[in-house]
């Protein structure tokens, strides 16, 4: 018994090599491997190649298998997965076609010609079973026709997908609207009608094991530099995981500091930051199911830009973005500065806002410290409820919150009201950053920073703050400083970095990336009111 | 690489947590105090008090919950005395008296008494110059003998603590440069300075119009409720009033005498100080103009070379024409500048009255000798022994430039029929 067993594991193994497994053999109650499936060629008889899938996809009761005959006389199947098909495309246009229409009844029609008739879009072949799976899964309909020893894999996608809406976590006032969805096509499409280039190039992948998610690096050729391309392509490479759910499980597979709490590269969901990344000589990557786009690498201050500064004039653009790097400090550093100055440093304050602090917290039970915490911490927890509830009842839970955080403990004579005003600024300060990655992170790193001051006072928040600078100075995206072009120094580029200098003076690509080309606007374009100007009349 | 992390971790919170908190203490906790003042006390010791906020009975509206229904009742300032043989040493006493830690680094008034001043103040100043909580640049202000409790203690319904209400006098000194305040820091520095005597404001009550009989003590009881006749009282008045004017004068660091207002003003004109205040100037018959100052200049220079050693003052002024009770035509220019002539030989005067009474007083508070130290160094070394016997002799000359700029809305004055 044993003998026989090991003898046709042997034989097993053989075939495998040559790439030829009975198909009988791949029937099995088992886990399908992808390899034992992608040796498994498929067999020239229909009811055979129909009864291994049946045994390989039975488990799917979504799993359909339409039999029928071509021109009422060839046996033949379409296989397909039910939700993820066009109905319509399925019935109207590939079924009557083949059952009805097609005129050749006498002969066999071979699988070429067939395809050279069939009125869809997109037609592929699969010889092995793992290419037929891999198509029906993916929404595809796959053509089995008897005699045959590979099917026809027929675009007909047609699952249900969220309709282009504006991004969530990134609204504009002035600019486009659309955002990414969770359909990895629509994204590609909103990035190829902003750059209508031949060297906007797409590479695909499939990340994931078990979920073989579509995932798509794309740059443009001739502006991203190669070793970039190179690296990111690399690294995507070398991801093996069970499932890519969302585009964070690669960001924490690619990022060069996995320790770090600062995000080294940046998600978005606006279709336009993506192509100005693009246009920069960034990479992107976008992953199917999910709304955010990767974009590598990025340095720390681009993470406090945002899409409008460069859709207002440069001026407001440039008056936000300070106004930006400002409140991305306040929203590390206020409340701490808070408890270090009314703890330790009284003599810093004007006298007379010491003598209204002091009334303040005069009959607080608790220490400077201590009220912070509970106030940032029952801040934090009025949040994140605001964004876990159904969106009615967060309303009426952030009313009750404002009014029992604001007021009742005011009035309880739990907190000051200063520092229910500092909590608030603080919370407002980090809705300012534009990268929701970059305002946990200030919000993380306030609470460490909250405790340095109330131990150490202004010592340890400067301590807290050197030892900040001194990390991100230390981080690297895609081997580029984090701190360029603040540091390194790259003063080229300090025209787009706390302010944004107008369109025409933005001349040269970001020097760090090491774009192929280096120049993106050309000399001499400032405007000036020259004699054919339209302000002149023309002539 | 987790035991790198938690090892990281323990040390920094090891080297927070022991070494933190030391100094550390809460708002609420501080006695803050706005004023301190030195005055004599029993037995050749000195009495020190402290004006400390009380910050609750400041704060308007949201903390109501002491008052009650009946307003204030607190007054929003405590006073705490103790005597010891040095400044510090009563200090120390009061921290038996007061319930908080005494807290400097918002003080804003140094105030001390006349006599304290005219026994010296080298032992007093020291641990306000050595302080660290103590700042250089609080003002330092010498009280009439015997007021230093009453100017410390009259409230004021605009600013209701002392010491805050007698900063506001002193911010507010160039609109009459009729009192000369200097800072901690300025008075130190002068008082080490060779051939600059130093100076600083004087402090003293006044009465004020109250109804007799009315006023209580100190007027520190609000008026509660309604009075007799169903009318409601307000708070009473004080009695008395505190004025800032003049300077004191010292002669090394003893107070040596005082002068008074206009004196004061001639100080401050040769210091070139004078940033604002109002000055009459007679021209005819009876008849006067008033003129705003809006900014002087002084240079101090020695004589050149070829006489006796003297001095020369040149004090460069602007005005403006604030009010006219003559007849003169204003818009002519030989008008104006027949005026701006009669207010600089005004402002000579003054300086001239300042000169003479600080030369009684042998202090050069003008600076003439630090001048000569960096005009003429040698002549410095064989003059600064006997400086003060030297200065007083020397002849100083007064050069006056006065301008006067607009004449207001009005160009020729009102003139019934």
């Amino acid at each position: 018994m044993l003998m026989w067993h090991l003898l046709f594991r042997k034989v097993a193994k053989l075939l495998k090599r040559r790439g030829k497994v009975p198909l009988k053999h791949i029937a099995r109650q088992e886990p399908y491997r992808d390899r034992e499936l992608a040796a498994a060629r498929l067999s020239r008889d229909l009811e055979e190649n129909i009864r291994v899938l049946r045994a390989v996809l039975g488990g799917c009761h979504d799993f359909v298998t339409r039999s029928f005959r071509i021109g009422g006389s060839w046996p033949a199947a379409v296989v397909t997965i039910d939700g993820m098909v066009d109905k319509a495309f399925l019935n109207e246009v590939l079924l009557r076609n083949l059952i009805a229409e097609w005129p050749g009844s006498t002969l066999r029609p071979t699988l070429d010609a067939l395809r050279d008739r069939l009125p869809a879009g997109k037609i592929g072949e699969c010889h092995n079973l793992q290419d037929l799976v891999t198509g029906v899964l993916a929404g595809d309909a796959v053509l089995l026709v008897d005699g045959e020893n590979r099917g026809l894999v027929v675009s007909a996608e047609g699952y249900a997908s969220r309709a282009i809406g504006e991004p969530a976590s990134e609204a504009v006032v002035r600019g486009p609207r659309e955002g990414f969805t969770e359909h990895l096509r629509v994204n590609l499409s909103l990035l190829r009608r902003r750059i209508h280039s031949p060297n906007l190039i797409v590479e695909e992948i499939r990340l994931g094991r078990i979920s073989h998610t579509p995932v798509a690096m794309v740059y443009l050729r001739g502006v991203a530099s190669r070793e970039l391309v190179g690296e990111v392509r690399r690294r995507l490479n070398r991801i093996d995981i069970d499932g890519v759910l969302e585009s964070a499980y690669l960001e924490e597979l690619i990022e060069d500091n996995p320790y770090s709490p600062f995000p080294q590269v940046l998600a978005t969901e606006r279709p336009d930051k993506v192509a100005a990344a693009l246009l920069e000589g960034r990479v992107a990557v976008l992953t199917d199911g999910t709304p955010f786009a990767l974009i590598a690498p990025t340095e720390f201050v681009v993470m406090l830009h945002a899409a409008e500064d460069y859709y207002q004039r440069y001026l407001l653009g440039s008056a936000l973005r300070v106004m930006r790097y400002l409140a991305f400090a306040a929203s590390l550093l206020l409340p701490s500065v808070y408890i270090a100055v009314t703890t330790f440093h009284q003599e810093m304050l004007p006298t007379r806002l010491l003598m209204s602090i002091a009334a303040a917290r005069e009959g607080v039970p608790f220490p400077a410290l201590v009220e912070a915490l509970l106030m940032e911490i029952s801040f934090e927890a009025l949040r994140e409820a605001g964004i876990r509830l159904p969106r009615p009842v967060g309303e009426a839970v952030s009313i009750v919150g404002a009014l029992v955080i604001g007021q009742a403990a005011v009035t309880a004579g739990l907190v000051s009201p200063l520092m229910v005003i500092v909590v608030a600024i603080t919370g407002i300060a980090s809705f300012m950053a534009p990268i929701y990655d970059l305002a946990v992170t200030a919000r993380l790193l306030r609470f460490p920073m909250m405790l340095l001051a109330g131990s150490l006072g202004l010592f340890g928040v400067m301590t807290g703050v050197l030892a900040i600078l001194i990390h991100m100075a230390g981080l690297r995206s895609f081997g580029m400083p984090y701190l360029a072009p603040l540091t390194p120094v790259k003063p080229a580029d300090w025209k787009d970095v706390v302010v944004r200098a107008p369109v025409w003076a933005l001349r040269s690509r970001p020097a760090q990336l090491a774009p192929a080309n280096r120049y993106r606007v050309a000399r001499g374009l400032k405007p000036y009111p020259g004699r054919t100007g339209p302000g002149r009349g023309g002539g | 690489m987790w035991r790198r992390i938690a090892f990281t971790a323990l040390l920094l919170v090891s080297l927070t947590l022991p070494s933190g908190c030391w100094d550390q203490r809460e708002v609420e906790q501080l006695g803050i105090v706005l004023a301190t003042a030195v005055d004599k006390g029993r037995g050749g010791q000195l009495e020190v008090h402290v004006q400390v906020v009380i910050p609750r009975a400041l704060a308007g509206g949201g903390m109501g919950g002491m008052g009650g229904g009946g307003g204030m009742t607190i007054r929003p300032y405590r006073h705490y005395s103790a005597t010891g043989a040095t400044v510090f040493e009563a200090m120390r006493q009061l921290s038996m008296e007061a319930p908080r830690r005494l807290f400097f680094a918002h003080n804003q008034i140094i105030l001390i008494d006349e006599e304290v001043a005219r026994e010296g103040l080298r032992e007093v100043l020291d641990f306000f110059d050595r302080s660290t909580q103590i700042r250089r640049h609080i003002w330092l202000l010498i009280a009439k003998h015997g007021q230093v409790h009453e100017v410390l203690m009259t409230p004021s319904p605009l600013e209701l603590i002392p010491a805050q209400r007698l900063v506001g006098m002193i911010h507010e000194r160039s609109l009459s440069s009729r009192f000369a305040p200097q800072r901690l820091g300025d008075f130190v520095e002068m008082l080490e300075a060779e051939g600059q005597e130093p100076f600083t404001a004087l402090a003293a009550l006044v009465p004020t119009r109250v109804e007799k009989g009315k006023g209580p003590g100190d007027g520190q009881e609000a008026g509660g409720g309604e009075g007799d006749r169903g009318v409601p009282e307000f708070a009473a008045e004080p009695l008395v009033n505190i004025r800032l004017s003049g300077a004191a004068v010292f002669l090394g660091d003893r107070m040596v005498g005082a002068l008074d207002e206009k004196e004061t003003r001639g100080l401050l004109w040769v210091r070139g100080e004078v940033w604002g205040g109002s000055m009459t100037v007679p021209c005819g018959e009876g008849e006067n103009i008033t003129v705003e100052i809006l900014r002087s200049q002084a240079r101090i220079a020695p004589r050149e070379e070829g006489g006796p050693l003297g001095f020369v003052v040149q004090i460069r002024t602007e005005g403006n024409v604030m009010e006219s009770h003559s007849q003169k035509d204003l818009r002519q220019p030989e008008v104006m500048e027949e005026l701006a002539a009669c207010q600089a030989a005004e402002i000579a005067k003054e300086v001239e009255a300042a000169l003479t009474r600080a030369k009684t007083m042998r202090a050069d508070v003008f600076g003439f000798g630090a001048t000569l130290h960096r005009k003429k160094p040698e002549l410095w070394h064989q003059l600064k022994d006997r400086w003060s016997e030297v200065w007083p002799t020397l002849a100083v000359e007064v050069q006056v430039e006065a301008r006067l700029r607009r004449t207001g809305l009005v160009s020729i004055p009102l003139e019934p029929k």
